[in-house]
Formats: C-alpha cells, sequence, structure tokens
C-alpha cells in the first residue's frame, strides 16, 4: 500500500526508430511544421485581436531588449533563482528521496507526507519567504527549492524502489562497502529515474520563480512580463513570454534527450 | 509493493488486520506532525519566531474558526472549488480523447512527444499574462491555465494505459463482433481505467494547484487571491488562517483520492 504520486512515464517509442533514421527525419519535418503551425495560429490571432501583438513585433522588442542591454538584469535574476534554488532542492531531494525508498519503515512514515507535501500548492507560502528573505533573489531560490524537493524525492523514491532486488545482493556478493553499492549499483541503475528527477525539478523550479516573480520581486523576467502588461507594451510582454516558453522547452528537450540516452543504455 | 499484488486473490473484500510495521509508521507520522504543531506553537509564543511572520497554530485555528461562517469566505470558497471543478472537468473531457487519438495514431504520439513533455513541466503558467490580456480580470484565465496543466497528466497515462491492454481482449472483441462503442464501453474502459487513475488524480491535484497558484498571483476573489491580499495587507493573523485552509483542502482531496484509487485498484489483478 504506497501513497505516492506516481509521475506517468512516456511509452518506450524510440528503440524502434533509431534503426530508421529516415524516421526520424520525417519526424523531425512534422515537429517543425507543428511550431509553424504554432506561429500561423498566433499570427492569426494577432491580425484579429488588437491584444495579441503580431509574432514579428514580439521578436523586435525581444531583439531590442537584447540590443538596449536592460534585459540583462532580470534574466541572471531568474536564471540564478532557478539555479540556486534547484541545487538546494537537489542537495535535499535526492539523498530524502534516497533514504526513503531504501526503508520499508522510513517509507511507510514518510509516503503519506510527501505526497500530501506534493498537492499543497506551495505559491502559497511565499509571504512567508518574503517576510524571512526579503524582496530579491533570496526569496525567488527559497521559493523554487521548497517546489522542487517535492517531486525530486518522489521519482528517487521511485527509483530507489523499482530497482531489481538481485542488484543489492550482487553489491553484497561481491562485499562492496555501502558508499561503493551506492556509486557502483544503485546510481547506475537509478540513472533513468534520477534524470527524471531533474528534469521535472528544473522545470518546476523554473514555473515556481516566475509565480514568485509574478508576486514580488526586484528583478526578474517574470516581473518584467507583468511591467510591460502594466504598460500595455504588448509586443515586449510577448517577447519575453516567447523568451520564456523557449528557456523552458530548450531546458527541457536537452535533458529528456539525456534522459531517454540513460534510459537506452539502462 | 501496491495492495492489488499483496492481496488473496480470491478475497478481494475482506479487511485485513493492518500489520504492525504500518501501524507503528502511522504512529510515527503523527507523532512528527503533532510534534511539529507543539514546537511552532512554542516558538511563537516565546517569541523565537516573530508575530509578523507567524502567529501560533492555536489563533490560527480560533481565527479560523471565525473565518469560516463568514460571507466572504463563502463566496471565496465557492469561487475556488468551482474554478476547480470546471478546470478538471475540461481536462477529463479533453485529455481523455486526446489519449485515445495519441493511443490510435502513434506517429502523431511520437511527433507530439517533446511538445507534450515541455507542457508536462507547466509552462502554460507563463501564458497566464497573454490570457489576462485577452480575456480580463476573471475566472476564465485560471481555469484555462488549470485545465491544462490538469489535462497533460490525464492524456499521458489514458495513453499509456491503452497501450498496456492485453492484446488477448482486442481479439476477443473481434471474435464476439463487438461494434465499435461497445468496443470502447465495454473492453477499453474497464480495462484502462484502474491504469488511467494515477494519472486522474495528479491532474486533479494539478487543477487544485494551478487554481490556486493563479488565484494566488493576480486575482479578484478566490482562497489563493485572499491569503496574498492579508500578506499585503500586513494581516498575519488571517493569511495564516487562509494558507491553513489551503494546506488542509490539498491534503484532505490527496488523501480522498488516494483512497478512491485503492479501491478501484483492488479489484484490479
Amino acid at each position: 500500500m504506497r501513497t505516492t504520486v506516481t509521475l506517468p512515464s512516456f511509452p518506450r517509442t524510440t528503440g524502434a526508430s533509431r534503426t530508421k533514421s529516415s524516421a526520424a527525419v520525417t519526424d523531425n519535418l512534422w515537429r517543425a511544421a507543428v511550431m509553424v503551425a504554432l506561429l500561423a495560429v498566433w499570427a492569426a490571432l494577432s491580425a484579429m485581436s488588437d491584444l495579441v501583438a503580431s509574432p514579428a513585433a514580439s521578436f523586435t522588442a525581444l531583439v531590442d531588449l537584447f540590443a538596449d542591454g536592460s534585459i540583462y538584469r532580470h534574466l541572471n535574476a531568474t536564471l540564478q533563482a532557478v539555479a540556486i534554488g534547484f541545487l538546494i532542492a537537489a542537495a535535499v531531494g535526492f539523498p530524502l528521496g534516497y533514504a526513503i525508498g531504501r526503508s520499508k519503515f522510513l517509507g511507510a512514515v514518510f509516503d503519506p507526507i510527501v505526497a500530501g507535501a506534493f498537492a499543497i500548492p506551495r505559491v502559497i507560502f511565499f509571504p512567508i519567504l518574503l517576510q524571512i528573505f526579503g524582496v530579491g533573489v533570496g526569496a525567488q531560490s527559497a521559493m523554487a527549492a521548497l517546489a522542487a524537493v517535492f517531486p525530486i524525492m518522489v521519482s528517487t523514491t521511485a527509483g530507489v524502489r523499482a530497482i531489481n532486488p538481485l542488484l543489492p545482493k550482487l553489491a553484497r556478493s561481491l562485499s562492496l562497502s555501502p558508499l561503493q553499492t551506492v556509486a557502483k549499483i544503485y546510481v547506475p541503475a537509478m540513472a533513468p529515474s534520477l534524470m527524471v528527477g531533474i528534469r521535472i525539478g528544473f522545470s518546476i523550479a523554473f514555473i515556481n520563480v516566475i509565480i514568485a516573480e509574478f508576486f514580488a520581486a526586484r528583478a526578474g523576467l517574470g516581473l518584467l512580463t507583468l511591467r510591460a502588461y502594466g504598460q500595455l507594451d504588448l509586443p515586449a510582454m510577448y517577447g519575453i513570454i516567447v523568451l520564456l516558453a523557449l528557456i523552458a522547452l530548450v531546458g527541457n528537450l536537452v535533458l529528456w534527450a539525456a534522459e531517454r540516452r540513460l534510459s537506452r543504455n539502462a | 509493493m501496491s495492495v492489488a499484488k499483496t492481496l488473496p486473490r480470491n478475497r478481494p473484500l475482506q479487511r485485513r488486520q493492518p500489520d504492525p510495521l504500518r501501524r507503528r509508521a502511522a504512529a510515527v507520522r503523527w507523532a512528527i506532525v503533532i510534534g511539529l504543531v507543539v514546537v511552532l506553537e512554542a516558538t511563537t509564543r516565546t517569541g523565537m519566531i516573530d508575530r509578523t511572520l507567524m502567529v501560533p497554530p492555536s489563533e490560527i485555528l480560533i481565527r479560523l474558526a471565525s473565518i469560516v461562517l463568514t460571507e466572504q469566505f463563502g463566496v471565496d470558497a465557492a469561487r475556488t472549488i468551482t474554478t476547480i471543478l470546471t478546470a478538471f472537468s475540461i481536462g477529463m473531457v479533453l485529455g481523455i480523447p486526446l489519449g485515445v487519438f495519441l493511443w490510435r495514431v502513434p506517429a502523431a504520439g511520437r511527433i507530439l512527444e517533446p511538445f507534450i513533455v515541455t507542457g508536462y513541466a507547466m509552462p502554460t503558467l507563463l501564458f497566464y499574462p497573454v490570457l489576462l490580456a485577452v480575456m480580463g480580470l476573471n475566472a476564465g484565465p485560471i481555469i484555462l491555465i488549470a485545465a491544462s496543466m490538469s489535462l497533460v497528466p490525464i492524456a499521458l497515462t489514458t495513453m499509456v494505459a491503452l497501450n498496456s491492454i492485453k492484446p488477448i481482449l482486442h481479439k476477443l472483441a473481434n471474435s464476439v463482433n463487438a461494434s465499435p462503442t461497445q468496443y470502447y464501453l465495454k473492453v477499453l474502459l474497464p480495462a484502462a481505467t484502474p491504469l488511467v487513475f494515477p494519472g486522474v488524480k495528479l491532474g486533479f491535484i494539478y487543477a487544485v494547484i494551478g487554481t490556486i497558484a493563479m488565484e494566488f498571483i493576480l486575482a479578484a476573489q478566490g482562497i489563493g487571491f485572499r491569503a496574498g491580499f492579508y500578506y499585503r495587507e500586513l494581516n498575519t493573523a488571517d493569511m495564516w488562517a487562509y494558507i491553513a485552509v489551503v494546506v488542509v483542502l490539498s491534503v484532505l482531496v490527496n488523501s480522498i483520492l488516494t483512497r478512491l484509487e485503492k479501491r478501484i485498484r483492488r479489484d484490479m489483478l
């Protein structure tokens, strides 16, 4: 009886498509077509409504923001908060998730707590963090850490539990030290689920930094977006949103590719 | 180990004695939770934690009792709950057909996979300002964002569940000349439901998270909005009361869904 939050995994459709590189090319062409279609929908919407800036105007506004250098301060603040928050969450989440996964008793104690905490919108605690850290990158990082730590724990725990029970026996038969057992046996076996944890953790850290910046911040892309909205500078607002979506997309795709490579070798 | 695997096959409805490990675990868990509340009570009473940061849990409870009876709370709670339910319904109505489509057309699943993987990381929240610009400051943008968050896990698990149905069932449906309607309703639906449920549960939790997070940032009503509102008013006691409402609501929803999940997965062997 477990009360963990399971992150649905993808069926492995990738193994077969490797042999047919032409299929991969076709797939990528289709993906490009989907991107173009999305852009076309955006362009159509902008033609219909005054509240939607055209893609061209948005990209121009984004380029301008980079050209006059005003965006760098905000970009740095956001990326810094995501990085710090994610590192804290990883440093806490991986060991704790591992311990909960390894021990039956700890699992029975903490599974419901972790699942319950996972279900709480952690953003609601942001005002408390603001009072502790003040308005700034510190509060944003703490928010990201608090949000990302639970998904990382959940996927680590699931990863430990999914390990083939023969592997620990193998480690004992080779009389490996506990440290060796973790480094040589557990970590390689868990690599795919660790990557899932890293990817989901990164995404949730990123999203929560943006939400926190919407609420209160000194600098950051989220703050800049809302400021542009407030000044009705719609091209700039859409430009920054494109940048944010790009960061999320590229970060996710890089981590996802690593994840698939690992699960193929596993 | 899920309960379905440990249950004896022919006695699915008999209640088992809870094993001593789980009983001890539950005791330790409650001790941790109660201990935490006691520590918070002590540190806030003695002033180790400043009153502007947190008021004692006992005071939060008293505030809570008085807030729950007010008309404003009723309006906020109704707003939040209808938003969550609407978003979740949209997520179900769109997510399940999308999952079926991704299962029927594997090529589409393969092509859209990177988009869905990115969508799973919830960047739909980024479009909140856009929706605000287009729809205005009402429940519309919040419902759309929360629905898009809840849709992804539902669609994904539907696809995975349908992919993992035993091929014999498809053959069975063919051999008895089942119509397409019968095939979906009498074969696929019962076979996939237990497998889809974890995704539906996650979808509901995401609808809750999305709704409250969005209300918190920018809204005119709702429980999430009220917590942010009292922070800006520097009214710590009321802010904590609303945070407590959110925490209790989330944990309650999660435990109800978990119980339901066990019921549904129990007869799956």
